[in-house]
């Protein structure tokens, strides 16, 4: 086979699937291949026995850039991918991050400017309506502890020291059992204005907000007054719910769900709302 | 000979030589030869195209001092000299492995 035969043979088994180009290159590699061995003294038979099959070479070459083509898709198709993974990752931290705004932008809305330096010294957070209604039952706990112990002093004291013999005190005792009773009766409508008192002594706490950290606060920052404190926990927990069968403590409690600042009635009355005790944490 | 391990041995060897010095492609065709006589298929230009399409290389022209057609030269890149040390390890720890098990 000669020169001319080979190239030849070599273009024909590459036209059409490489690029003309790449095919003038190809042959012109292969044409220099015969030029430098002519140089050495070789004929061009020996060359092209040496080189071997046009058709084979070809092929190699063929072959050769088929796997290229894979390759270069294989690593298209796995960029591609890794883009589009890239794309949804930071599609998802964008919709977290504006749900977390959204859920920030509601809490602000819910919780009210309560936990702004404007409200000086009160400065804080809202304390959950879930938390107030613990320490509201825990209230209810100790002034029931409280009546019962107070009932047994002033009622079962005289009884003990009668000996049951209650003729010895005669009618004075039964006269003073009834006045007892009476007061105890007059008590329980009390409780409240104690705590009412307890509030205004301790500037915010009752002995359940005590318990779970958290005080009565006004919102102007100032400290709360006695008239404040009674109308709080006195005529409006107290009296006005106890006229409503406790119906307005009730509504007052789902009333400051929704809120701003968790506004309960008594809060609305007193300007005040309920905060974390920021110095016990 | 496998064809994929003995191409890729034509590649290392290849880089190797153009390591030393620019080379053009008779040249390499020749030394390859010399070296590999019961290998060599006459496929030694689809190697060097392909390490110049990787860009492991590139071509230049270049005149013969005893006149006639200018001749292609291969000259390795820092790329090319990269894959090289790579694939010198690789292939020195291919052959401690090969002797540890004989």
């Amino acid at each position: 086979m000669r020169k001319e035969e080979f190239l030849k043979e070599l273009r024909y088994s590459l036209e059409g699937r490489l690029s003309d180009a790449d095919i003038r290159e190809i042959t012109s590699d292969y044409g220099d291949v015969f030029e430098n061995a002519a140089a050495e003294g070789k004929s061009e038979q020996e060359v092209a026995d040496e080189l071997g099959s046009p058709a084979k070479i070809a092929r190699t070459i063929l072959e050769e850039d088929e796997l290229k083509k894979r390759e270069t898709a294989a690593r298209e198709a796995e960029e591609r991918a890794r883009m589009a993974e890239n794309e949804a990752r930071a599609a998802r931290a964008a919709e977290a991050e504006a749900r977390a705004a959204a859920d920030q932008a509601r809490d602000a809305f819910r919780k009210g400017p309560a936990a702004d330096a404007r409200y000086g010294p009160f400065a804080g957070r809202m304390a959950p309506m879930g938390t107030r209604l613990a320490a509201y039952l825990t209230d209810g706990v100790v002034q029931i502890a409280l009546l019962i112990f107070v009932g047994l002093v002033i009622l079962g004291i005289p009884m003990l020291l009668s000996d049951g013999r209650y003729g010895y005190w005669g009618g004075r005792l039964t006269v003073y059992f009834q006045l007892m009773t009476l007061l105890l009766v007059a008590a329980v409508g009390c409780m409240n204005l104690l705590t009412a008192v307890f509030v205004w002594a301790t500037n915010g706490y009752t002995p359940g907000k005590w318990l779970f950290k958290i005080r009565v606060v006004r919102l102007s920052g100032q400290k709360i007054t006695f008239m404040e404190a009674v109308m709080r926990e006195f005529l409006i927990k107290g009296i006005a719910s106890g006229m409503t069968s406790g119906l307005l403590n009730l509504f007052s409690f789902i009333w400051g769900c929704s809120s701003d600042f968790n506004k309960t009635v008594q809060d609305l009355v007193a300007d005040t709302t309920v905060v974390f005790d920021e110095r016990r944490g | 000979m496998d064809a994929q391990l003995k191409k890729g041995v034509l590649e290392m060897c290849i880089l190797l030589q153009l390591r030393k010095k620019d080379m053009y492609g008779y040249e390499i065709m020749k030394i390859i030869q010399d070296a590999f006589p019961e290998v060599y298929d006459g496929s030694i230009y689809t190697i060097l195209r392909r390490l110049k399409s990787e860009a492991y290389t590139e071509n230049y022209m270049k005149d013969v001092p005893s006149g006639g057609p200018q001749r292609k030269y291969y000259h390795i890149t820092p790329a090319g000299l990269e894959y090289t040390a790579r694939m010198v390890s690789e292939w020195e720890r291919l052959t401690e492995s090969v002797e540890r098990m004989r």
